[in-house]
């Protein structure tokens, strides 16, 4: 027993070591950069090279701090991030949305064209872009920077395939329930959607209380149609005495 | 459908259009527009700046694809999207695999995987740079004092390419992919396991089938990525040794801003946008037999 744990130990601690050690051999460019970047010019321009650093200096730091306003253009960086990454969620759910949950003409076209969208190059777009920009007066502002990236292709196609793996019934529950049709984005699909990346990228729906109760509103609808229930009477939450076999509710004593 | 949700969705006729209309006016004004422009220069001839002066007709059309440059590079851009797909998605699964089960301290190897994907191309090609370069360059040394000449000599100069376009773009397929791995339910692993299914039978068909989605998006994310590599190219290599890493972005890019010859680079363009339009419609056409949707 205690031989088998210690094996099995040892073999974890290998795969770990494995692991690490690609990944490590993964990132080297990385850290020869980091340690490059201690070193003088001369040094690296010498020969033979040194990958750790001879004469360790911060010289190249202090340089860039002095020639480059950095914090400035890390300002500006986070301030255009914040404002496309909000726009994009927004405007990506409610279009992704309309896309997985209703049928309405021209939407097979309509979504070609948004996949289109994620296949023109960046390059071929954007010299017409400056001129828009030009012309609505808005260059050298953080409105001309951040405009044409409020929306994405791939922001929407990604939503779109989240929610699609989610039932279909339950909209209909929801439906039936008087839920109105904008109403369950936030009530149905959102809640399995918004708080865990993890969630949201796997496409595996979060069982959380809102859900949990479509979830609830559709079995009822299918046990209508359950031997046991005889269409009536069901309702979750009951007293219980046992599980329907059709509709996997509680049975009720009624 | 039922016949009640019929009748309650006619009644939100307008809703998926509403709904739809930010995204598409943000398109219309920067993505659509733009093209639609493009294609009709690419039937006029323009000044530097990209103005029309004079109604061409479809000779650029036909001076642009009789040029024998021109297949070369399609040639050339065809090969580096090729080999970036397939290493950029075999290297992706495998680390994925590799860290699909959570274990103590995997957060450590995972971030490392995912890492590169964080650094722009131009800080990483300046890192490449001393890696590749010739006299004095990591590799060389490495190699004991070779004098290869990574981005100057064929076949080097592709590699070099492609081995920082794949470095670049392997994060961000790993990170979708392992989250589809993680999502595959537990207990059907398990009672695979106890079926006698060894570990290749686990991956194959357990792990593989139900991350299809994933794995879809993964693709149709690398089809277009691969085929816009840009700045590798234009910092590691310039497109050289003659020509023969240029693909069709540098191309373009060449055509209208060092040449001057927007109408040219017009055409390419379009035809460049035909290219990923027929892989991704030739993979949504593949879509149906094998992604699963639960």
């Amino acid at each position: 027993m205690s031989t088998a744990r210690t094996k099995k130990r040892a073999a974890e601690a290998a795969g770990f070591t494995v692991k690490l050690a690609l990944g490590l051999v993964f990132i080297s460019p990385l850290i020869i950069g980091l340690f490059f970047s201690f070193q003088t010019e001369q040094e690296l321009m010498s020969y033979p090279l040194h990958l750790l650093p001879q004469h360790f200096t911060l010289e190249n730091y202090q340089a860039v701090f002095a020639k480059v306003p950095l914090l400035l253009y890390l300002k500006n960086s986070v301030i255009v991030c914040v404002i496309a990454i909000f726009a994009q969620v927004i405007f990506a759910t409610l279009a992704a949305y309309a896309f997985a949950c209703f049928e309405f003409p021209f939407k097979k076209l309509l979504f070609s064209l948004v996949l289109a969208t994620t296949m023109v190059p960046g390059e071929v777009v954007v010299v017409t872009n400056y001129l828009t920009i030009q012309n609505m007066g808005l260059t050298n502002s953080y409105a001309g920077l951040v405009l044409p990236s409020l929306i994405s292709g791939t922001a929407i196609f990604l939503m779109r395939q989240y929610f699609l793996a989610l039932p279909k019934e339950y909209k209909e529950a929801a439906t039936i329930d008087g839920c109105r049709e904008i109403g369950y984005l936030p009530d149905g699909n959102l809640p399995g959607t918004y708080y865990d990346p993890d969630r949201l990228l796997s496409g595996q729906p979060r069982r959380d209380q809102q859900y949990a109760f479509y979830d609830r509103q559709y079995r009822i609808r299918m046990a209508l149609g359950c031997r046991q229930c005889q269409g009536a009477g069901c309702h979750y939450g009951g007293k219980g005495s046992g599980v329907h076999d059709r509709c996997g509710l509680l049975a009720c004593d009624r | 459908m039922t016949k009640a949700m019929h009748r309650i969705q006619r009644k939100n006729k307008f809703l998926p259009y509403l709904l739809i209309l930010p995204s598409m006016l943000l398109f219309s004004m920067f993505t659509f527009y733009p093209f639609l422009k493009t294609i009709a220069l690419s039937f006029f001839l323009t000044d530097k700046r990209g103005n029309p002066t004079k109604w061409a007709g479809i000779s650029n059309w036909v001076r642009v694809l009789s040029k024998e440059t021109f297949w070369k590079v399609i040639t050339i851009t065809l090969e580096i999207a090729g080999i970036n797909l397939v290493f950029t998605f075999g290297l992706a699964i495998f680390f994925a695999l590799l860290s699909s089960q959570k274990k103590k301290g995997g957060k450590l190897y995972q971030t490392m995987y995912a890492l590169p994907m964080a650094i722009a191309s131009s800080p990483a090609a300046a890192i490449f740079l001393f890696i590749f370069r010739q006299k004095n360059g990591v590799i060389n040394s490495l190699l004991g004092g070779a004098n290869i000449g990574w981005t100057t000599e064929m076949p080097y100069a592709m590699w070099a390419v492609c081995i920082m376009t794949i470095w670049m773009n392997v994060g961000i397929s790993y990170i979708f992919l392992l989250v589809g791995f993680r999502a595959v339910p537990q207990d059907l692993i398990e009672s695979a396991y106890l079926d006698g299914a060894g570990v290749w039978a686990r991956i194959w068909h357990v792990m593989l089938p139900m991350a299809s989605p994933q794995i879809f998006f993964v693709l149709f994310l690398n089809i277009a990525i691969s085929f816009r590599s840009f700045a590798q190219i234009k910092l590691l290599t310039g497109g050289g040794p003659a020509n023969a890493t240029k693909n069709l972005i540098y191309y373009i890019y060449e055509n209208a801003i060092i040449n001057g010859r927007y109408e040219t680079a017009c055409v390419q363009a379009i035809f460049l946008f035909g290219l990923i339009l027929l892989f991704t419609s030739l993979q949504f056409a593949l879509e149906k037999r094998f992604v699963h949707y639960q």
